[in-house]
């Protein structure tokens, strides 16, 4: 979509460098030519970005449209950092400053690396486009531009925590997609990703392609009841952005992926089953809250009987069944 | 309560061994005075840990004292004469360099490095470390230093977070999160701090001060109009002291 445009494809054919003199060469002889390419709306953001210098010195900025000055001033408040807010980079029409984020970051991140002070920007705009706009959309440019920096061996902690701050388990699924790439540098990153989550512990060995099977069956079994924690890189050494509710899979009640309050048991006798439930060990909590959601999936009527059993039975009958995944 | 070689230690004999004031004394009243028993297999292992505490606490402060700045990765600096920046933001430390020549050099040349809060937090902890261990030995065990966050730690530390810490240790590093950080500055989505003992805390960016002061700067840094405020995490991050104590006592 955002390809055709003469500045661009200068930009991806034959640098920035070249991009730079074909663009003096057009603004000196050619300026209604220059202020038309750039206010087409297929110019990316990167073109944008790079040609800012040379904007300024053939005084095109006043020429230029909406979109093309609030991105410039975006680059400039953004670029200068001095005591910033999102609300000072942004105008007070939220839905122009929405089109305005979208078209910087999917439009922009196809050129990610062009710098430091660029590769920022596209943090910022994923950042907000996320945290304020909460817009999925832009999760596949996001997690797209996160992989592309590890191949370069460039700092992606920031993105990947913008990608878990959506507060949503299917993420989890795009990076186990990566898990069969082609690219080593792809399955290690998503390996180290989802490192936490036990059935890509367990499965440490197998080739990609094996681990993200494996999964899938987990995240199908599991995605009613996982929670996002908020932990982060910056936090500790091996953080768990997202945790399953053994406690919600034993009750067999959904939980709210995106709070911190993302389950509460809605009765007496629930609390009271979970307090004795929050005393077993780890592995026996894993065991009966699998058990409890295969039961309840299976017949409802033989899970609110079995439920009716003091934990201790619960436990012997489910320890019993056998062959339950270890997660 | 406190137990060595499997008896219950007298508060009086331990605590005679050190000064009133030191924050080995005050690791150790915690210690003493909790719920849940602490055991050591000799004196000599709770006091390298307690030793250690009181390093990290002293490195802390020093590298508070010094010229060590806060920067984001992507503007991060060092010393290139004993560490290499990588283009995420990191120091690996150069192949040709003593271990504990370079961590020196972060307190002697503190000017020429600039760095995040959890990238501080392991060189204070690197730091407590060399000034417990025999330099030979630390030198020996930590030839491939990579300083970012808490990345590709050494195994040899081995650093862990734990949560729901019944008690709080000087030397402890703890976290305080801001929930609701303005996107424009995710570096102030949290701030590792070292507990310095007495309700005071080192975090760097931030400096010294207690709970409030944490709270306060990092509420700062909230998106316009949150009321949600910073708070402090029931986490502890420790390097393995008892492992750190058995490659010393091993190694002589």
């Amino acid at each position: 979509m955002y390809s055709e445009n003469y500045l661009n494809r200068t930009l991806q054919e034959e640098g920035s460098s070249q991009l730079l003199l074909s663009f003096e060469k057009l603004a000196k002889f050619n300026r209604r030519k220059a202020v038309e390419i750039l206010n087409d709306e297929s110019l990316n953001f990167s073109t944008l970005y790079l040609l800012r210098s040379k904007i300024k010195k053939y005084r095109l900025a006043s020429t230029l449209h909406n979109r093309n000055k609030n991105a410039l001033t975006f680059i400039d408040k953004a670029v200068s950092k001095k005591n910033i807010k999102t609300k000072y980079l942004l105008t007070a029409n939220s839905l122009k400053n929405h089109g305005l984020l979208k078209w910087m970051l999917e439009s922009g991140s196809r050129q990610d690396g062009l710098d430091d002070a660029f590769d920022e920007i596209i943090d910022i705009t994923s950042l907000i486009l996320v945290k304020q706009f909460k817009d999925k959309s832009v999760i596949p440019a996001i997690i797209r531009t996160i992989y592309n920096r590890r191949r370069k061996g460039m700092f992606m902690q920031d993105l990947a925590w913008t990608l878990f701050e959506y507060k949503d388990p299917d993420i989890l699924k795009d990076i186990a997609f990566r898990l069969c790439s082609a690219d080593p540098k792809d399955v290690k990153l998503s390996r180290e990703l989802i490192s936490y989550l036990p059935c890509i512990r367990l499965s440490s060995g197998l080739p990609g392609f094996s681990q993200y099977n494996i999964f899938l069956s987990w995240f199908e079994e599991n995605r009613p009841f996982i929670y996002y924690t908020g932990e982060s890189f910056q936090q500790k050494a091996n953080p768990m952005p997202y945790k399953v509710s053994y406690e919600a899979k034993y009750l067999c009640k959904p939980v709210y992926a995106d709070s911190d309050k993302h389950f509460k048991p809605s009765a007496k006798p629930e609390e009271e089953l979970l307090k004795s439930f929050g005393k077993l060990d780890a592995n026996s909590q894993i065991l009966l809250s699998n058990y409890s959601y295969r039961l309840f999936r299976q017949n409802p009527y033989a899970w609110n009987t079995w439920r009716s059993y003091p934990l201790g039975e619960q436990t012997r009958i489910a320890g019993g069944m056998g062959g339950i995944m270890p997660w | 309560m406190v137990i060595v070689s499997g008896s219950i230690q007298d508060y009086n004999v331990i605590s005679s061994q050190y000064t009133p004031d030191s924050i080995q004394m005050k690791a150790y009243k915690i210690l003493s005075s909790s719920e849940r028993a602490y055991a050591y297999d000799s004196f000599e292992q709770l006091d390298f840990e307690l030793g250690m505490r009181s390093n990290t606490v002293k490195a802390s402060i020093d590298l508070d004292r010094s010229s060590f700045s806060f920067r984001v990765f992507r503007k991060s600096y060092c010393n290139p004469v004993f560490w290499e920046r990588t283009n995420e933001g990191g120091f690996r430390l150069k192949e040709n360099a003593v271990p504990s020549d370079a961590i020196n050099d972060i307190y002697k040349n503190s000017s020429k490095y600039g760095t995040e809060c959890a990238t501080a937090m392991v060189i204070v902890f690197y730091k407590g470390l060399l000034d417990t261990y025999p330099e030979v030995l630390f030198n020996e065990l930590f030839k491939s230093i990579y300083l970012m966050d808490w990345q590709q730690l050494d195994a040899n530390i081995d650093i862990n977070s734990y949560i729901d810490v019944i008690d709080y240790l000087p030397g402890d590093c703890r976290y305080f999160k801001n929930p609701d950080v303005d996107p424009v500055t995710p570096e102030w989505q949290g701030e590792n701090v070292i507990d310095l003992s007495d309700g005071y805390y080192y975090g760097h960016g931030i400096g010294i001060g207690t709970r409030e002061k944490m709270i306060r700067v990092l509420n700062e840094y909230r998106k316009a109009g949150s009321t949600t405020t910073a708070y402090l995490l029931d986490m502890a991050t420790r390097p393995n002291y008892m492992q750190l104590f058995y490659l010393k006592a091993y190694s002589i």
